[in-house]
């Protein structure tokens, strides 16, 4: 080990490689990077850095590595999960400023970016080429691919053309001792290992992204989006398989539970039926025949699980007003509380329905409101705890319920995240879903790219004293004593 | 957003709004993405949840002496564009949470004495049209001897036709009366658009008269001289109070700038008991001219075979959230209209934001207008002065007040 250097003179190592307005040293300074989306988790780093150039993130990192201090890469800080909190003794590498397009490939069909270009930007770039890039995260418009590289963050249409481990054919990533990695290329097949999977979803812990060459798609010809209301959210959940289980791939298949439609009906007025237990929001793509075809097979599905309204948009106004309610449901519930707590996982779909009561049950065992909108094709769930982070107690009490619903997944064969990544967040549920044996493994695969634990450490894979301390525990159970005990 | 600030601060009515804003905040980030100052220099403290949290610790923290440099400096920095409310998914009132946050800030902190001569300069001659003009006319002498940076920000002298040209006949009976007001920069530097706006109003059926009114506040109010911005718009409630509750039925205003401001007096009057009723008044009977676009006659004797670039004034897109009226008035003339790439975004002027943040505002000024003229527009249409000036001095492109094309 080095000697500990003090943050005064690691800040003046960091001047000679980087202007000296790009080292952010006052708490002031630093104190709107304590956290990322997730605000309940927040920690002052000893210093943020912002780079605007590969040179100077590969300067940074090789002071770093020298000194063996930690860092924690961000791009926008729209996690939900606290992928990019901070770590109290290492740096904040903020690499908004390499925004930069490359290129565009419209012969490939790609798009060579830098890691800090917003995730609509790459569609905004391909527009005039016809060409968008598929995964579409809720906060697209602001969210980073370097972030979504690091969460592989899906989206609604991520049914059909799926998350971004699908959507990446490179990458170019910087190792802790200085390497550049080049990983994949514009063909769909490269031999050896499949590195490149291993980094997508890797949440920053075994390299810093450096460049991203991601997959464009054409425009589909045309869409087609219904609305189907349900006075039985089982229905809705069965109407879900069955459009699957017939063949029909939507690009969306969304649902809202009542919930969320009064809020978004009281928010914007989307003119969802406030009567129903359960709609579904269905995007239906391809060319004119193909598209009639699958529309008229989903409306009679919908028809047979006893939808008690069938709706098809007449035109495009028609069709973005049924997803603009999906789309402001979150700010809606925001409007019935003053926080809420968005939770992701990932069930097996023929549990919806099942889930869907436990949840309930959770909820009213806790106190605190679930409302549920989520992308119901995957079976990847966004139960929304409301509750009030002012109320002493009140935010430990929906971490708690969060903790239970993720457990309750995990029970019927599913999985503690969809697209939200695990962070800080999910840590003790990590424990529930993997075994002793496999987060070993997790720990070697890290050991591996880095073997002192610089990048971005604590985050994603517990522990194995932490496991065995909560196992000790019953987690399960939702009765976690000493929860203000530190367990990273 | 989770938020401890003392019982003694949320009691007080600024505590209180503060508080409601704040928790309406989820801190998700979406504002940064369209935030021009954050699409710049890339630093949270440069985009608006960054200077919520600036504002909140000061609040928070009884003893933010040291925050305030610090805060400031990024208050400061920030054009008070509003593009943040245009895209936060959750009702954030970002504006009126920056208006306290600086008056707070900002008026505890002391400026450097160099600073505090610049703001009192910009202040005393731009909020008064006379003085406006004596400075453009020693400057337009000296425009040989400045540097071009310099003279490329000095608007050229504009002569006004003695006799209307007009080939439409003016109604002699008029639906409705609206007055407006002679106003600051704006009838220094381009006395034509008044003049277009009557010419296009009164073709139109509605008659309007100019008063001279010197100035609508805003100028002291981005300056945070509060008082200074106060007593100009008691001065102005008094006499447009007057005059709407006798004959005329609204207040026009042709620069979006002042009409967002004018539309604002109701929250920046809120706490004053005798002008508060009066304030709300004044604000709902006041409209932009862009409102009234689909009523308005367009002169058949203009050339409509040009192309042009339609700016969109932040104070009209974001801050009155008016979107394509004229835009569709333009076309519906005739004129073609080409595409904008990053429409929603600042072109730097923003009130006195161009004379004192000089380096973002540059910038800015520079990838607006290179997107303005991608397309290689004949001409540039904007509906704000601020904006027009600003424009034109980066571009050999003609920039016009969007009145000018119809009337």
């Amino acid at each position: 080990m080095p000697e500990p250097i003090s943050t005064p003179d690691l800040a003046n190592q960091f001047c000679k490689v980087v202007p000296k307005d790009a080292v952010l040293t006052r708490d002031e300074q630093l104190m709107p990077y304590e956290c990322d989306a997730l605000t309940a988790y927040r920690q002052l780093p000893r210093l943020a850095l912002l780079p605007s150039s590969i040179e100077e993130i590969k300067a940074i990192v090789k002071i770093c590595n020298e000194y063996q201090i930690p860092i924690v890469a961000r791009g926008a800080g729209t996690s939900l999960s606290g992928g990019a909190l901070p770590h109290k003794d290492g740096i904040l590498l903020n690499l908004a400023k390499l925004s930069q397009i490359l290129e565009i490939d419209t012969q490939n069909r790609t798009a060579t970016v830098q890691p800090g270009v917003r995730n609509l930007a790459i569609s905004e770039a391909a527009e005039p080429y016809g060409l968008y890039y598929a995964p579409d995260p809720s906060s697209q418009i602001a969210c980073t691919i370097g972030g979504n590289i690091a969460e592989n963050s899906g989206g609604v249409h991520c049914l059909k053309y799926g998350l971004t481990l699908h959507n990446i054919l490179a990458l170019k990533i910087l190792t802790i001792e200085g390497e550049v990695l080049e990983l994949g290329g514009k063909n769909l097949d490269s031999p050896g290992y499949d590195l490149l999977a291993l980094m997508i979803g890797s949440e920053g812990m075994l390299g810093i992204t450096l460049e991203v060459t991601v997959k464009l798609l054409p425009h589909p010809h045309d869409k087609k989006v219904m609305l189907a209301a349900f006075d039985d959210i089982q229905r809705a959940g069965d109407a879900v398989n069955g459009i699957i289980s017939n063949g029909v791939i939507p690009a969306g298949l969304e649902m809202l539970d009542q919930l969320t439609i009064q809020a978004t009906e009281m928010y914007c007025n989307p003119g969802y039926p406030s009567n129903a237990a359960a709609i579904l929001i269905c995007e239906l793509d391809g060319f004119d025949e193909e598209l009639e075809t699958q529309v008229e097979l989903v409306k009679e599905i919908l028809n047979e699980h006893q939808a008690i309204e069938v709706r098809v948009a007449k035109d495009k106004q028609e069709a973005e007003l049924l997803w603009l309610g999906r789309k402001a449901s979150f700010p809606a519930l925001g409007n019935l509380t003053p926080d809420y707590y968005c939770m992701d996982g990932t069930i097996p779909r023929k549990h919806l329905a099942h889930v869907l009561e436990s949840i309930s049950n959770l909820s009213k065992k806790h106190g605190l409101r679930v409302a549920n909108v989520f992308h119901a094709g995957d079976g990847n769930l966004h139960p929304v705890i409301l509750y009030d982070a002012n109320i002493s107690g009140e935010l430990e009490i929906a971490e708690k319920l969060g903790g239970e619903i993720l457990e309750l997944c995990v029970t019927v064969g599913g999985t503690i995240t969809g697209e939200h990544g695990v962070g800080v967040e999910k840590l003790n549920q990590m424990c529930v879903q993997f075994s002793e044996a496999e987060i070993s493994t997790f720990h070697a695969i890290k050991a591996a790219f880095d073997e002192h634990e610089l990048l971005n450490p604590g985050k994603a894979i517990p522990t194995l004293h932490r496991c065995a301390e909560l196992g000790a525990m019953h987690v399960h159970q939702g009765k976690l004593p000493h929860p203000d005990l530190p367990r990273f | 957003m989770q938020t401890s600030f003392t019982p003694e601060f949320i009691q007080t009515a600024d505590g209180e709004r503060v508080n409601k804003i704040l928790r309406k905040c989820v801190h998700c980030g979406f504002c940064n993405a369209t935030c021009p100052t954050y699409q710049l220099t890339g630093n949270e403290l440069d985009g608006p949840r960054g200077r919520i949290y600036l504002i909140k610790n000061f609040f928070e923290d009884n003893n933010a002496n040291a925050s305030k440099e610090i805060a400031s400096k990024h208050l400061d920095r920030c054009l008070t564009c509003l593009a943040c409310e245009t895209t936060c998914p959750s009702g954030v009132q970002y504006g009126e949470l920056i208006d306290i946050g600086r008056k707070h800030i900002n008026t505890s902190l002391e400026r450097p004495v160099l600073s505090k001569i610049k703001r009192k300069l910009i202040l005393n001659i731009f909020s008064s049209s006379k003085r406006t003009s004596m400075l453009l006319a020693i400057t337009r002498i000296c425009k040989p001897f400045l540097p071009t940076t310099l003279a490329s920000k000095i608007p050229a002298k504009i002569n006004l036709p003695r006799h209307s040209s007009s080939q439409n006949e003016p109604h002699t009976t008029f639906t409705r009366k609206m007055f407006t007001i002679k106003g600051c920069v704006q009838n220094a530097a381009a006395p034509q658009i008044n003049l277009a706006t009557k010419k296009a109003l009164e073709s139109s059926g509605i008659q309007l008269d100019e008063i001279n009114s010197p100035c609508c506040g805003a100028l002291a109010h981005h300056l945070t001289e509060l008082e200074h911005a106060h007593s100009t718009i008691r001065k102005n409630i008094d006499y447009w109070h007057q005059m709407l509750t006798s004959e005329y039925n609204n207040l026009l205003i042709n620069s979006s700038g002042c009409s967002s401001f004018i539309k604002q007096y109701i929250t920046v009057m809120q706490d004053d008991n005798d002008y508060a009723e009066k304030a709300k008044f004044i604000s709902e009977r006041c409209i932009d001219l862009s409102e009234l676009a689909n009523e308005l006659t367009v002169n058949t004797s203009l050339d409509k075979n040009k192309t042009i670039a339609f700016h969109s004034p932040c104070t009209l897109q974001h801050g009155q959230q008016i979107n394509g009226k004229i835009e569709e008035k333009l076309k519906q003339a005739g004129y073609s209209l080409v595409k904008v790439i990053d429409s929603h975004l600042c072109c730097g002027s923003a009130g006195t934001y161009s004379l004192l943040e000089t380096d973002m505002s540059s910038k800015l000024l520079k990838d607006k207008v290179t997107n303005l003229q991608q397309y290689q527009p004949d001409i540039i249409a904007t509906a704000n002065i601020g904006c027009l000036m600003h424009l034109q001095s980066a571009t050999k492109i003609p920039v016009k007040h969007w009145i000018e094309l119809i009337a």
